[in-house]
């Protein structure tokens, strides 16, 4: 087992095939070599606080979720995935193909979403990041600028001589 | 959103590349990620017409270029392309509002070849995104060769470290070559001919000593050549032909032990030619045509060399220096060192280089005799010393030339006979004499020569008469003998030349009559036998069909006109101070494309023809003969004169009203000494600033004359009319 600590000091004891499908903690493990008297903080990562209930996996589509304690969620539900090929050169996947299971997974809310995508990034779980990465592509796909801005609540931060730069440089391919 | 640009670059991987390009305009952090790396990245392929051949066409996109202007450039410079003769073909551009997206997506291409794969039979055109430099892996091969591509050169390019072959010749680029492009260390090829490039050639370029072709002919390179090559030891080829290069030739390129051809021409390159480079061991071919390339020798440690030229080619001499043996460019075949400035002899040691085909030395400043050990190059083809000042006569040595087959020696100081031996020179196709002071009779065996094709032989001073022995000479295409003292007939043996297209034995003394077999020469279009001593008549049907110049004024032939009418291309007609009598008749839609009919001085009478269809008529002589009755003209054809010279006849009665109104380009009108009269001041209202001279003495004219003409003089001016510019 690897004991893990979230920013606000929630310590987690997870199994070391699932802590390492974050590439970070794998450095980290093999770094400091199989000495598990400290836990590994992960100060980046926040919100690791257990639900009341002390069910070690509470129901996922009703409850407020916690990063950490989410992304140990992913990382069990994939333990058992064939490992991926390394940089492969198959084909390009596209944002349509995510499993059903991980599609309910990050069925929440976009903070969430969000909080989940920027800890993926962080522990560096690639599949993870890709599958999150996928989920938001797909919300924006097909959108206009203004519905973008729109749905993830964007300010638009440029001066209107340099939004109307764009457009022109855009002209020829903005409603494609 | 505060997503990290990382993580925003992974969101917008996922989707179509070609449809990102528009949430730019969201906010700074997306726009950021979407014009930085991936996205500055290759968008891809805009297809944006196809040309009437059937090629499609293609633009690189990246963000940056999107635009509407930049689109518009891509597509008109295949419209120019088409104007200016390139081989787009007219091109179909499509309409803006339809331009179609190429399906290949270079941005998720893992394999970045396929893209220069997929280039290949389409055309691409537009600028060179500075994004391809983020496909570090391309290995093989650039090949933009034959494309559109404009703008001035990415210096990103030199990011390409892997690459071996890098092609963009023959394209629009310009600017100057980046510095960057010393970091392609890996290159084996570098083409950038037929460009536009500009600037100077960067020292860098040192770098690359895997080269082994570098070809930058045909751009506007300027400044010094950068003495470079020092490590490019696996150079092969070098071509920096036809550019703005000045400068001394580098020392270091005598280290390329490799080079097999160097081609320097059409340049500004001055000084001396460094000898080492003569010394390179597999050199083949080296071209130094059109530089400025100096008379001085370069600076010799060995001062046994006797110094001849700014060549020094001394070290070649294998026999006298057998230190160098195998140490020369034995192998080189082309020397081209023609219109330069090198002075002084003509190298005796040139002659070391036996496998010598091509040596082209002419428009420089030799003088001095031609050495006799010329001889010695027994494989040379072609011989070019013209217009330099070679004097002395021509070696006997020069039989040995048995291969040759182009001699030129045209425009020196040559003086003497041809050596007969010439005539063991059976390959030859060319031989040029021409301008010398050349003496003496022409070689009687020169019928040996049965391969010539084209003997100019004019402008010295042979004598005697043309030998029977030219009637083997069948392959002649031109025959030029003209300014000579040749004497004695025609021989007759001329006409069965039948390949001949120019024969020209003008401004000689022969005499005797025109063979009536003239006429067999079917191919011949110039013919001058122009001031000669030629008698007798011009036979009726013998003039050859295909004639587009005939000359034979200055001579004494009579009879009637021979009938030039018939000639359906003729251009040019002067048989002007002969003794031709009788009519000059022809028909509406003869002489057609007449540009220049002289016929002055002869006994010419009768009335003249009609001047109907001569729509492209300069010159008009018909003086000093004694044609009689009205003027005809009153057309509108004669538009393009220039000159009309009427005087001495006995032409009579008013000048047509519309003479003149259509010679705008008129500039002699000459109507004196007939029996002209009638008023005048109606025919001369158009006499524009192109009018030089205007003789109407000699007349019986009356009346006033033309406003224009009166401010050219003080006083009225009164008949007898003469005026000049």
């Amino acid at each position: 087992m690897v004991r893990i600590t979230s920013s606000d000091s929630q310590e987690f004891s997870v199994s070391q095939d699932i802590a390492c499908q974050s590439q970070l903690i794998k450095n980290m493990i093999e770094d400091v070599g199989d000495a598990d008297e400290q836990p590994i903080p992960l100060p980046n990562v926040a919100g690791a606080i257990l639900q009341k209930g002390g069910s070690c996996f509470p129901s996922i589509s009703n409850a407020p979720k916690l990063t950490l304690f989410a992304v140990i969620e992913y990382a069990t539900m994939h333990k058992d995935d064939p490992p991926s090929a390394p940089e492969t050169d198959a084909k390009p996947s596209t944002s349509e193909d995510i499993e059903d299971r991980d599609k309910q997974f990050l069925n929440v809310d976009q903070g969430t979403l969000f909080e989940i995508i920027l800890a993926a990034n962080y522990l560096d779980m690639k599949s993870l990041l890709d599958v999150g990465c996928k989920t938001v592509a797909n919300m924006i796909k097909g959108k206009t600028v203004e519905e973008v801005r729109a749905l993830f609540n964007i300010v638009n931060d440029f001066t209107p001589e340099e939004e109307e730069q764009i457009r022109k440089e855009n002209e020829w391919c903005e409603d494609r | 959103m505060n997503l990290p640009f990382e993580v925003l670059e992974q969101i917008f991987l996922q989707l179509d590349a070609f449809k990102i390009a528009k949430y730019r305009r969201v906010c700074r952090s997306f726009n950021n990620v979407l014009t930085a790396h991936h996205f500055s990245n290759l968008i891809g392929l805009v297809h944006i017409g196809h040309t009437y051949g059937g090629v499609e066409v293609f633009s690189f996109v990246t963000p940056e270029t999107f635009g509407e202007a930049f689109l518009t450039i891509a597509q008109n410079n295949l419209d120019d392309a088409h104007k200016t003769g390139r081989r787009a073909g007219k091109f179909k551009k499509y309409p803006f509002s339809s331009l179609k997206v190429l399906p290949l997506d270079p941005l998720k291409t893992i394999n970045e070849v396929s893209l220069f794969e997929f280039l290949k039979g389409h055309i691409l055109s537009g600028p060179l995104p500075r994004a391809l430099a983020n496909m570090t892996k391309l290995t093989n091969n650039v090949n933009l060769n034959g494309n559109y591509v404009t703008g001035p050169l990415p210096s990103e390019l030199g990011n390409l470290v892997h690459l071996k072959k890098l092609d963009l010749s023959d394209t629009l680029l310009d600017g100057t070559i980046p510095n960057s492009f010393g970091s392609l260390v890996n290159l084996e090829v570098l083409d950038m001919s037929w460009a536009s490039l500009t600037g100077c050639i960067p020292e860098s370029l040192g770098n690359l000593k895997n080269l082994v072709n570098l070809n930058l002919e045909r751009n506007k390179l300027s400044g010094k050549l950068p003495d470079m090559f020092g490590r490019m030891t696996k150079l092969q080829t070098l071509y920096l032909g036809n550019n703005h290069l000045e400068g001394p030739i580098p020392e270091s390129l005598g280290r390329c032990m490799q080079l097999e051809r160097l081609n320097c021409e059409q340049n500004r390159f001055s000084g001396s030619i460094p000898d080492s480079i003569f010394r390179l061991p597999l050199l083949e071919s080296a071209n130094f045509k059109n530089n400025l390339i100096l008379s001085e020798s370069p600076p010799t440690s060995d001062a046994s060399v006797e110094v001849v030229a700014s060549i020094d080619l001394s070290s070649l001499n294998v026999a006298s220096n057998p230190v160098q043996e195998g140490n020369t460019s034995l192998l080189l075949s082309y020397l081209d060192i023609s219109d330069n400035q090198l002075s002084g002899r003509v190298p005796y040691h040139i002659t070391s280089l036996i496998n010598l085909q091509d040596l082209n030395l002419q428009d420089n400043n030799f003088n001095g005799p031609l050495p006799s050990e010329i001889g010695e190059l027994s494989n040379l083809l072609l011989l070019n010393l013209g217009s330099n000042q070679i004097s002395g006569a021509i070696p006997c040595s020069i039989s040995g030339l048995v291969s040759l087959k182009t001699l030129d020696l045209c425009r020196n100081l040559l003086v003497g006979r041809i050596p007969d031996s010439i005539i063991l020179l059976r390959n030859l196709t060319h031989l040029s004499l021409e301008h010398n002071d050349l003496s003496g009779r022409l070689p009687t065996e020169i019928g040996l020569l049965t391969s010539l094709q084209w003997l100019h032989l004019s402008h010295n001073r042979f004598c005697g008469g043309i030998p029977d022995s030219v009637r083997s000479l069948e392959c002649l295409r031109v025959l030029d003998l003209s300014h000579n003292q040749l004497s004695g007939e025609i021989p007759p043996g001329i006409c069965m030349l039948s390949n001949l297209l120019r024969l020209q034995l003008n401004n000689n003394s022969l005499g005797g009559s025109m063979h009536p077999d003239i006429g067999d020469l079917t191919n011949l279009n110039t013919l001058d036998l122009s001031y000669n001593q030629l008698t007798g008549t011009v036979p009726e049907t013998c003039l050859p069909r295909c004639l587009e110049v005939l000359k034979l004024n200055h001579n004494r032939l009579s009879g009637p006109l021979p009938k030039f009418g018939m000639l359906g291309r003729i251009l040019a007609v002067h048989l002007n101070h002969n003794q031709f009598s009788g009519q000059f008749r022809t028909q509406k839609g003869e002489l057609k494309y007449l540009k220049s009919l002289t016929l002055s001085h002869n006994q010419l009478s009768g009335p003249l023809p009609k001047f109907e269809d001569w729509i492209y008529i300069r010159t008009l002589h018909l003086d000093h003969n004694q044609f009689s009755g009205h003027l005809p003209m009153n057309s509108p054809h004669l538009k393009c004169l220039e000159s009309l010279n009427f005087s001495h006849n006995q032409l009579s009665g008013s000048l047509p009203s519309s003479m003149v109104r259509y010679m705008t380009q008129i500039k002699i009108l000459d109507l004196s000494n007939n029996q002209f009269s009638g008023l005048v001041h109606d025919i001369l209202p158009s006499c524009s600033s192109t009018v030089e001279l205007v003789d109407l003495s000699g007349n019986q004219f009356e009346g006033d004359m033309p406003e224009s003409f009166r401010t050219h003089s003080a006083d009225k001016p009164m008949f007898p009319f003469r005026w000049e510019k």
